[in-house]
């Protein structure tokens, strides 16, 4: 169910600012190209493809 | 109708803003300009649908990482940086609806109301506003975003169509469309 509001207060620009944090999209950008890197993340999916292959065959 | 004038921008910022893009594909600190420019009016968007400011806060903070990372995939073609923002604003949002993070909310203002209700040819708010209430909730997602973006967030129909990856006149269409079930809504 949708929930309708009528004239609710929207917050100012102000406070809108002060949640700014550019630093925690790096850190969060940083830690999805850390991800990627991980040679355990390749390790496991290399291994997960060999064994399903040897599944198949 | 006036429509929200951050989407209408000038050759030269347009061409500052590329300029930026390009220098973050290299490095993400560059893109903090725009982070500031855009922040605002996608956490709007996204708290306007949401009603939750922490997670409107999230949500906002997460597209700003979807855009740049995948920044390299992004091709100027005429389209303005801030609707590619709001595409990806869109689909996060209703990404937390699936996730149960959020509550579809539609958020109105009095100014809203009567220009919808001026479209459907009524004048007298307090009577018809309980009914708008009941229609809204009745009315599919594709008909409701339309609407909201047009009336109440009172975008033009380039943006919206922009937003939605359709042309200014089928965005048009769309939203008269949208209204037009409205209407035989109201007349139930």
């Amino acid at each position: 169910m949708r929930k309708i509001l009528f004239n609710k207060k929207e917050l100012s620009s102000q406070e809108i600012k002060e949640m700014r944090d550019f630093d925690l999209v790096l850190k969060k950008v940083q830690a999805q190209r850390d991800f990627w890197k991980n040679p355990w993340f390749f390790g496991t999916i290399g291994l997960a493809s060999i064994l399903s292959f040897l599944f198949f065959i | 109708m006036s429509t929200t004038s951050l989407y209408h921008q000038s050759d030269t910022r347009i061409q500052s803003e590329l300029l930026i893009i390009e220098k973050s594909k290299l490095n993400p600190r560059y893109f903090a300009p725009i982070y500031n420019q855009y922040y605002e009016s996608i956490f709007r968007y996204v708290i306007k649908r949401t009603n939750d400011s922490d997670l409107a806060c999230d949500i906002t903070s997460n597209v700003f990482v979807k855009a740049i990372t995948n920044l390299s995939k992004y091709e100027y073609r005429g389209v303005p940086f801030s609707s590619w923002l709001f595409r990806i604003a869109k689909s996060e949002v209703y990404q937390s609806f699936r996730d149960h993070k959020a509550k579809r909310t539609v958020s109105l203002d009095k100014v809203a109301v009567v220009k919808v209700l001026d479209e459907l040819d009524l004048n007298d708010l307090e009577e018809h506003k309980e009914k708008l209430t009941h229609v809204l909730r009745k009315l599919k997602e594709k008909d409701l975003s339309l609407i909201e973006m047009r009336y109440f967030e009172k975008r033009s129909y380039r943006e919206i169509g922009e937003i939605i990856n359709v042309t200014e006149n089928n965005a048009k269409v769309k939203t008269f469309r949208a209204l037009q079930k409205l209407k035989i809504l109201f007349k139930e």
